[in-house]
């Protein structure tokens, strides 16, 4: 018992050690100069605090030792650095002016993965991705180069990561790994945009901080910071869409009083069958979703704790369905736009819960997230009150890190990741396509970081584990193992950026790949899943250099990822209750290569225009050099967008004009169709009124072409059915901030 | 504080706001569908269970409900 209370004295001393710490914003070339008024958002913390009119700060709260911040002011360029706290010591931070934000466009070096990862991380706030609002957030994150989205309609989106999606995607929501079927063509991103602050991308198997599976890369979510400290603040929104007749409202409140801090959020859409170019709606394309998030911090100097929970419930209508042998086109269009409740639909509820604590111990820093995913997924086929199946998907996670500073030059971290899923079926539904399955992940991994004047350099080694056990009239148990490797360098330079990696990756086959057997209608075919699979494995060589001028930026990122025994679906000639077979392959071989590339262009004597254009290619072949099959066509994106600076209540923030070119996609396995190219433009006007409360209006329209035009990852496609046309939407977002009392 | 309550509360009534399902259905009978209206709540479950039972034609039918 004495040392039980010995060992609860020491934690509490080391956690309650009480210290301020103070220090100063200047000019980076004349520290006599203050910056007045600059934020510094202390990451780990998820505290953010202002300098004063003589850019003095103040923080009490926050552990000794190194602090990671980002640190913004108007007219200056804004940095993320690691900050030595130390108790008496006046801390100075260092700005350079400048009159563009270039590299927060096209590659950012403020994301929370950036500082641990050699490759290029996209980092994009969801306002930037959102400045012409899109529908759903699996189509805002499509505007990143090198990601896409399949899917089936406008409420079911899948991220696609150079060309790969699915199980090859792994998305997390701050720390906590989500799992949702995510096998499945018609299982869509399982988050929606409410309270997302940014999403982070790393694209192949780059990172092995994130677990097996990422073949095609990372899609991190991070949630809107805390209100900053002693201050209240909240929203309303709300967005109409005329061609879906979709609303979607949200409502958020923050409070930050001393050391706790409170997140809370509400949404709900609404929409009907989405217009297509001639006038009709695509029957039963509609959807409704609403979403609920909390998240409360706690920190005690050197402890932080955050505990987060999301809600999802959404009712998705697969378009598309038919039982006729002969396809009517016709069949899948209306002229009466509906949003009543049809079938064939999903049903999704998600449940997430996660405790993260964060311990700043001097030269040691340790994470440990536990969390718990809980994904129900109804499909309702035939029979309106009865679903054809029911799956439920538990998932318990854990996620520890231990970060050691051995000095200024390297650090190294290591972790482990691991998750126990359990995958049951309900015995009263019609069908079973995967049988009740246990799966055990554990993982670990070691990562040097050496960081010496321009250069950066990392390496690391990963081990995975993965055993499944399935029950029922299909037993199978199995056992997969992977190592993993990733290595490379970094020299960032200020006008210069070079980044080189090599890495392995690593994906054992899923329950679904191994044991399918029944029909998907979601996906409106019969697979067959393959015991004889094996692990996955991946090689990628990415390199990318950047140069930042004062008012251009230009950043070429080519990468080569070569896969050994991809799994894929290949249908066969048989057709089993009208709906055709596909079986599970894998192929020797497989190479994806290509570039994404881009420019930022803000020229000197127009300060309020901003040029910005990506280019995506990817290309994809087997070793008989054989096309692949789903990969997405070529891309440019373009965003021209004019800032206003205006005076009095009434303000015309910008006006964007976006357009999009994709080629055409004629690199097809036999059973795939062509894709003809095709043209988007989207233009739209954003406004406030600068009232105590201040209100946001936003105005446009997306596609003002209406052009009618096929993705080539959109399994509609085989049945004609094009994607959405002409939409104009409109939006106001009410916000209110308070400052508190601070005792 | 208030107002927050208020906004919350209105997001809340909507979102857990839920209606008696109802559905216009229909069974085949040879080469014609035959309309039977609108059916709900425990009538439609077991009209989709057990099947719906024509008296004119004393025959049981697996009925569609899906809108078209």
């Amino acid at each position: 018992m004495k040392q039980l209370l010995l060992i609860l004295s020491l934690v509490y001393t080391l956690l309650s050690n009480a210290q301020t710490y103070q220090g100063k914003v200047v000019h980076h070339q004349d520290h006599e100069r203050s910056i007045p008024f600059a934020k510094l958002y202390f990451i780990d913390l998820g505290s953010t605090i202002y300098a004063d009119s003589t850019g003095f700060w103040e923080i009490s709260d926050a552990p000794a030792g190194t602090n990671h911040v980002i640190v913004s002011a108007v007219g200056f360029e804004t940095i993320h650095t690691d900050i030595e706290l130390v108790e008496g010591q006046l801390i100075l931070i260092e700005l350079s002016e400048t009159h563009h934000d270039l590299d927060k466009v096209i590659v950012s070096n403020n994301g929370w993965l950036h500082r641990e990862s050699i490759t290029n991380v996209e980092s994009q706030p969801l306002s930037e991705l959102n400045k012409i609002p899109n529908s759903t957030l699996g189509e805002a994150i499509a505007n990143i180069p090198g990601v896409y989205q399949s899917g089936i309609g406008a409420g079911l989106a899948k991220p696609v990561i150079r060309g790969l999606s699915g199980s090859r995607v792994v998305t997390y929501l701050n720390s906590l790994r989500i799992e949702n079927q995510q096998w499945g063509g018609d299982h869509g991103l399982p988050v929606t945009s409410l309270g997302i602050g940014s999403v982070e991308v790393i694209k192949g198997p780059s990172s092995l901080l994130f677990g097996a599976d990422a073949m095609g890369g990372v899609l991190y979510f991070v949630d809107e910071p805390y209100a900053e400290r002693n201050t209240m603040s909240g929203f309303v929104s709300s967005k109409f869409e005329h061609n879906s007749l979709g609303t979607s409202n949200q409502a958020g409140f923050r409070i930050s009083k001393n050391a706790i801090r409170l997140n809370l959020y509400g949404g709900y859409d609404n929409s009907a069958d989405y217009g297509i170019p001639n006038g009709n709606q695509i029957l039963n394309s509609r959807f409704k979703q609403s979403s609920a998030k909390v998240a409360l911090g706690y920190n005690k100097k050197k402890w932080v704790l955050n505990v987060r929970y999301n809600f999802y419930q959404g009712r998705l209508g697969l378009p598309g369905h038919t039982h006729d042998s002969i396809i009517d086109a016709s069949s899948f269009q209306t002229t009466t736009q509906n949003r009543k409740d049809n079938i064939p639909a999903q049903f999704v509820t998600n449940h997430f819960t996660s405790v993260e604590n964060k311990f700043f111990l001097g030269k040691h820093e340790l994470y440990i997230t536990l969390g718990n995913t809980n994904n129900a997924l109804k499909e309702f086929e035939e029979k309106f009150t009865i679903p054809e199946m029911v799956i439920n998907l538990n998932n318990s996670v854990y996620n520890a890190k231990w970060k050691i500073h051995f000095n200024k030059v390297f650090e190294l971290i290591v972790g482990s990741q691991g998750m126990y899923q359990i995958n049951k079926n309900d015995p009263a539904a019609e069908e079973e396509l995967i049988p009740d399955a246990k799966t055990l992940d554990v993982g670990g991994f070691a990562l040097l970081h050496a960081k010496w004047k321009e250069w950066r350099i990392q390496t690391g080694a990963r081990y995975d584990n993965r055993t499944i056990n399935t029950s029922g009239s299909s037993s199978f148990s199995g056992s997969y193992q992977g190592v993993n490797f990733s290595s490379g360098f970094a020299w960032i330079h200020e006008r210069s950026t070079l980044r080189f990696n090599v890495s392995s990756g690593y994906r054992a086959p899923t329950t679904s790949e191994l044991l399918s057997d029944g029909i998907h209608h979601g996906s409106a075919r019969y697979e067959i899943g393959n015991t004889t699979l094996g692990s996955e494995k991946a090689i990628q060589i990415d390199l990318s250099y950047g140069l930042h001028l004062e008012d251009f930026e230009l950043i070429i990122n080519p990468f080569f990822n070569q896969i050994y025994d991809y799994i894929y679906l290949q249908p066969n000639d048989s057709v089993i209750d009208g709906f055709k077979v596909y079986n599970y392959v894998q192929s020797p071989v497989s190479i994806l290569y290509g570039t994404d590339a881009g420019f930022h262009y803000h020229p000197h004597g127009a300060h309020w225009m901003h040029l910005e254009s990506s280019f995506s290619t990817l290309f994809a072949e087997d070793n008989n050099k054989q096309p692949l099959p789903m990969i997405p066509q070529s891309r440019i994106n373009s965003q021209l967008r004019f800032e206003f600076n205006m005076k009095g209540v009434f303000k015309i923030e910008d006006i964007v004009i976006q357009h999009s070119y994709y080629f055409k996609q004629n690199r097809l396995v036999d059973y795939e169709t062509f894709t003809a190219a095709y043209n988007l433009l989207n233009l739209g006007l954003n406004m406030k009124f600068d009232l105590q409360t201040p209100i946001y209006l936003g105005m446009g329209v997306r596609n003002v072409l209406n052009e009618t035009y096929y993705d080539h990852l959109s399994t509609l496609k085989y049945l004609a059915i094009p994607n959405a046309g002409i939409n104009a939407y409109f939006s106001v977002r009410i916000e209110f901030n308070k400052t508190l009392k601070k005792h | 504080m208030k107002k927050i309550a208020f906004i919350f509360g209105v997001f809340g009534a909507i979102v857990l706001t839920s209606c008696d399902k109802c559905q216009n259905c229909h069974y085949d009978s040879g080469n014609q569908q035959v309309e039977i209206g609108e059916l709900c709540g425990d009538d439609l479950e077991d009209a989709e269970n057990l099947g719906y039972y024509d008296n004119e034609t004393d025959s049981l039918y697996e009925i569609h409900c899906e809108e078209h």
